[in-house]
């Protein structure tokens, strides 16, 4: 979390110093003018008023610049009632000795103190609190447009004219020589489609379907790659009505044929399986095909989508885990609360 | 005597239709071999010495493009790409021969014509193609840190500098640290240039994340970083980057 006095409003810097000569023009014509009028008692007070004050518009820019981002929102109102409470407790032997020599009559202790710190926090702590508010709703914009971000993505992912194209030439030379897969190949594309198609207009989907869908994509993937590959998907049917957000679970499962079966000679296996833990469910999908151990950098959006769609969805109470497998390949993780 | 001809495509189906549309369009060639993946076509491809290699771009093991290099020399290459691969604009260039997948027959029937036609003369050299290829590699977004068993994924908008560590790369964001096995100096020639700036043997600082460059008590350069409280060396050979800063 950033914890920035007035988040996104920085540029403009010339108004920030035009209200600071403003508020000190103020300020000495307020003096000058209980000053020549001897409201030496009034005077008094508006000094102690201020010390606080003082103190705090001090140490708070200071605080932020060096503190701020490690304690957060929690540290700026810890710093802004420290500097006030500290104020007013320099302010009140102040203004004891001024009263003694300026000006008799003074203000009770209690009255004093109180006045010095409320009036301190509460112009400090409006703004602060303000900005505060503003950064929040910030945040979740960026969230809100991340996770839409992300899902226009995976729409494109989803219906990538590639995998289509390649599906269909199979299909066709299917069609001539072997019509029974051929009819099985198509219907798993009808059912694939019919799955994902609409599944970002309906913003839920259930595990079992996502399972589904994973399979006939999996399906699919056997077909036109024949036994080179062999999947299974596991979903306990206590979980399959389980609430989950769509697409999820395919960015895994592509994940794993592309970087897992693609790239790697022979037979490789995917397994998708999905299970009760303490934090939700975990659903995990591994593969024993050519693992990440070789690449560092990539170009690819499908992982960071995931992560900003997680983010967006559940916000920290979901994780995800990419590791490299015990037999060479991958497994990603993923726990996602209930 | 006939065009001995090698196919190499790790989709059985597509392998077999291209092999059938083959036949049909020129029914004097020789399919000599398939191949399922790169290291099946590469000991193919030496074994046979064929005339004519269709070769899959993506392919496991190795690549088209990477066998291509390999017997381009002797064997006429077409490429077989899926549709519209980042590649096809530089065939269309070279005027490098290629089908796109699905295979429409039309487009092989032409292919095979103007491969036919080259088959008397020696091929094309594939060497413009492959620098052209080599340098449109898409730029890195992001990278993979490992931190114990687990990777981790790091934005690289999120980095705010490397940091040399032995052979490998410390990285730090604002919210972690964590290994990557890459030095310094094969990062600096993946990433962005303009986005990352070396300015020390031991450090690579996000550009957008410097805040200023001061001269320390010692008249060295140091980095101020915005939001991050390190402080980095700026060595003699990089203050260039500096002047005017």
């Amino acid at each position: 979390m950033n914890a920035v006095l007035d988040a996104g409003a920085a540029p403009p810097r010339a108004r920030p110093i035009r209200d600071q000569l403003l508020a000190l023009l103020l300020m000495a014509v307020l003096v000058a003018g209980s000053a020549s009028l001897h409201r030496f008692a009034w005077l008094g007070v508006f000094g102690a008023i201020m010390l606080p004050l003082l103190l705090a518009s001090i140490l708070l820019p200071v605080w932020q610049r060096f503190g701020g981002d490690r304690f957060g929102w929690r540290g700026m109102w810890s710093c802004l009632l420290f500097a006030n409470l500290a104020g007013a407790t320099v302010a009140l032997p102040l203004y004891h000795a001024w009263s003694a020599a300026f000006a008799p009559g003074r203000l009770p202790d209690q009255q004093l103190l109180a006045t010095a710190f409320g009036i301190g926090t509460a112009i400090l702590g409006l703004p602060l609190w303000q900005s505060q508010i503003r950064e929040r709703a910030a945040q979740m914009a960026a969230l809100r447009h991340a996770a839409l971000a992300a899902e226009l993505k995976a729409l494109q992912a989803q219906v990538e004219p590639h995998f289509l194209y390649n599906t269909l030439a199979s299909a066709r030379y299917l069609a001539r020589h072997d019509s029974g897969r051929a009819v099985q190949m198509l219907e798993h594309l009808i059912a694939y489609l019919h799955s994902a198609l609409p599944d970002l207009r309906a913003r839920e989907s259930t595990l079992g379907r996502e399972c589904e869908l994973a399979g006939h994509y999996l399906a699919l993937m056997q077909l036109r790659f024949g036994e080179r590959l062999q999947y299974r998907v596991d979903c306990p049917d206590a979980l399959r009505e389980t609430a989950m957000a769509p697409l999820l679970l395919m960015t895994l499962v592509e994940n794993a044929v592309k970087h897992g079966v693609e790239p790697q000679p022979g037979a490789v296996s995917v397994s998708v399986a999905v299970r009760q833990v303490a934090g939700g469910v975990l659903v995990s999908v591994s593969d024993d095909g050519a693992g990440i151990g070789q690449h560092v950098l990539g170009s690819g959006v499908g992982l960071r989508n995931l992560r900003a769609r997680l983010a967006a969805l559940y916000g920290d109470k979901a994780t995800f885990q990419l590791t490299a497998g015990e037999d060479g390949g991958a497994a990603s993780v993923m726990v996602l609360p209930v | 005597m006939s065009a001995r001809i090698l196919i190499a495509d790790d989709e059985p189906l597509l392998r077999a239709e291209l092999r059938e549309a083959l036949t049909l369009l020129w029914p004097e060639a020789d399919i000599v071999a398939e191949a399922a993946d790169g290291i099946a076509a590469l000991r193919l491809g030496r074994e046979l010495a064929p005339d004519i290699a269709f070769l899959d771009i993506r392919m496991p093991g190795l690549d088209g493009l990477a066998l291509a290099q390999v017997f381009g020399a002797s064997t006429h290459i077409v490429f077989v790409t899926a549709y519209q691969e980042h590649a096809v604009a530089a065939f269309e260039q070279g005027a490098i021969d290629y089908v796109v997948k699905p295979i429409s027959m039309e487009r092989l029937a032409r292919t095979v014509a103007r491969v036919r036609e080259r088959l008397g003369g020696p091929p094309p050299d594939l060497e413009p193609l492959m620098r052209k290829l080599r340098t449109k590699t898409a730029a890195p977004s992001w990278l993979q840190a490992s931190v114990g068993a687990s990777i981790h994924f790091i934005d690289l908008a999120d980095v705010v500098y490397f940091c040399a560590d032995a052979k490998y790369t410390r990285v730090v964001t604002d919210t972690m640290e964590a290994h990557i096995r890459l030095s310094l100096k094969e990062l600096g020639e993946a990433l962005d240039g303009a986005a990352f700036w070396q300015v020390h043997r031991g450090y690579m600082v996000a550009v957008k994340r410097i805040a200023s460059a001061t001269r320390g008590e010692d008249g060295g350069l140091w980095v101020q970083l915005r939001g991050h409280p390190a402080r980095l060396p700026v060595s003699q050979r990089f203050q260039y980057l500096f002047r005017g800063m």
